[in-house]
């Protein structure tokens, strides 16, 4: 029984063995890239709109409004990067309604990957946000001898970010599989239903927590600067 | 459970070459599109506030101007109402002074046209009937009056002579008499009147002449005074008499009564 897509190799390359997470998620950038073109291509500023239009402006200003909520900051800056995450992997999570075809996502590979995306942004914003001493002092906030507890904190809930999202694609498929063989019929379909709405969850779950850290590496700035001009008055 | 670093790196590639298309193709056009269409709604919004405002102070400006021309409109119904009053009034003034002129003047015309009338009247009345008795005496005084009143002047003629003194004067005047009658004098009658005036004035030279207007009567020219005797003074002093007795009435009976008008 194959648990990972990473382990289906497609196509040799010369040395490079192209397998069906990358295939896949190549294929899942494609649809995402040619529905978004094809959408906004037509763009009207009218109040009368196509559906699809009408469809992709909820979406985008749904996660721009939950952007803001957890920041509370200007989404602006943050959408491309979370808003990617959550419609990246909600499209892996549709995809394993497709039978026979493993979502990208339920490879370690992969959520390694997007949470290794994580733990590159969140310093990057932070120093964009604050400068790199000013977020560089949050480790060894309240004092340098939390410095080697921030940074086990900061990798560990990386590497929790993408195990929680590889355990739970990994397992819906696992067990959808599962119940595939004993009871093979409207079981199986039901426990898709649940792995659509897990994985959707799953997805919004990553993006906000994503959010949640790279907000931490900015408000901590924010909350520095509210608190100098407490003293200064 | 493994990582394949390679897929690992491929991902990360991947994901971040969709976060950039997904930027391009997506957030940006769909972020544009919506603060564009913001845009437009605001903008259409400020339109309809600023067309609105300008309707409200349109209606307004209708509405002051409604009440103003309401109020000028009483104003000037209440002119015209008062103007058309004193109009009235002055009118009715007018008439009410007109009609009392004309008909002080159509009663006085009347009254003066009712005297003149029965003026001419008595006048005509009492002249054809002193002309009947003219007439009558003339007749009488033709046929047998004339020498009564021959006689009438002889009898007379002393008393007149000595009223005028004409008796002293006229003897020292050697003037002739001149003895005008209104019908010619019979033979017998020349004679006794030539006696008569010779007997009292001497003799002198006479001389007699008809005038019809001493109606009934006889006159005596002596130089420069002149005896008469004849009924037109009867008849004058009865015209007077009849007139007068005439006036006093109508007098009375066509003045104009003030308070009957």
């Amino acid at each position: 029984m194959t648990l990972s897509p990473d382990e289906i190799v497609v196509v040799h390359l010369g040395p490079v063995a192209l397998n069906a997470t990358v295939l896949i998620t190549w294929g899942i950038m494609l649809f995402m890239v040619v529905g978004s073109w094809l959408i906004t291509r037509k763009l009207v500023s009218d109040t009368k709109i196509s559906k699809w239009q009408h469809v992709l402006e909820i979406v985008v200003l749904g996660m721009q409004q939950q952007i803001r909520d957890v920041s509370r900051q200007n989404p602006g800056p943050y959408l491309p990067f979370v808003g990617t995450l959550f419609l990246f992997i909600a499209t892996s999570t549709l995809l394993s309604l497709v039978p026979g075809v493993l979502p990208p996502t339920s490879s370690l590979s992969t959520t390694t990957a997007l949470a290794a995306c994580v733990f590159i942004a969140v310093p990057l914003f932070g120093i964009q946000r604050q400068g790199a001493a000013g977020y560089l002092r949050q480790y060894m906030q309240p004092s340098a001898f939390m410095l080697p507890f921030n940074v086990i904190g900061e990798l560990s809930r990386t590497l929790a970010l993408a195990v929680r999202l590889y355990g739970n694609m990994m397992s819906g498929a696992v067990i959808a599989a599962i119940l595939l063989g004993f009871v093979p019929l409207f079981i199986p379909i039901v426990m898709q239903l649940f792995g659509l709405l897990t994985g959707i969850i799953q997805a919004y779950i990553f993006a906000i927590l994503a959010m949640v850290y790279i907000a931490s590496a900015t408000q901590a700035h924010q909350r520095n600067q509210n608190t100098d001009i407490a003293k200064g008055d | 459970m493994q990582i394949d670093w390679f897929t690992f790196a491929a991902q990360v590639v991947n994901f971040l070459v969709l976060v950039w298309l997904m930027k391009r193709f997506l957030y940006g056009p769909i972020l544009a599109a919506i603060a564009e269409r913001e845009a437009t709604i605001q903008a259409s919004i400020e339109s309809a506030v600023a067309r609105e405002q300008a309707a409200e102070a349109s209606r307004k400006s209708f509405e002051d101007q409604q009440a103003a021309m309401e109020h000028l409109r009483e104003s000037m119904r209440a002119e015209a109402a008062r103007d058309t009053e004193a109009w009235r009034q002055e009118r009715l003034q007018e008439l009410r002074t007109e009609v009392s002129q004309t008909r002080t003047a159509w009663q006085a015309t009347i009254a003066r046209e009712q005297g003149q009338f029965l003026r001419d009247l008595r006048e005509r009345t009492a002249r054809q009937v002193l002309e009947i008795a003219r007439h009558v005496l003339l007749e009488l005084a033709e046929c047998n009056l004339e020498g009564q009143v021959i006689q009438a002047f002889l009898s007379h003629l002393d008393q007149l002579l000595d009223r005028q003194g004409l008796v002293e004067s006229s003897t020292q005047e050697n003037s002739h008499l001149v003895v005008r009658t209104a019908f010619p004098l019979s033979a017998e009658a020349t004679q006794r009147t030539t006696d008569a005036l010779t007997s009292r004035l001497g003799n002198r030279r006479l001389k007699f002449e008809v005038e019809a207007s001493l109606i009934c009567g006889i006159e005596l020219v002596l130089g420069d005074h002149k005896l008469q005797w004849n009924v037109d003074q009867y008849l004058s002093s009865l015209e007077q008499s009849v007139m007068s007795a005439l006036h006093q009435p109508s007098a009375h009976r066509f003045s104009p009564d003030p308070e009957a008008v």
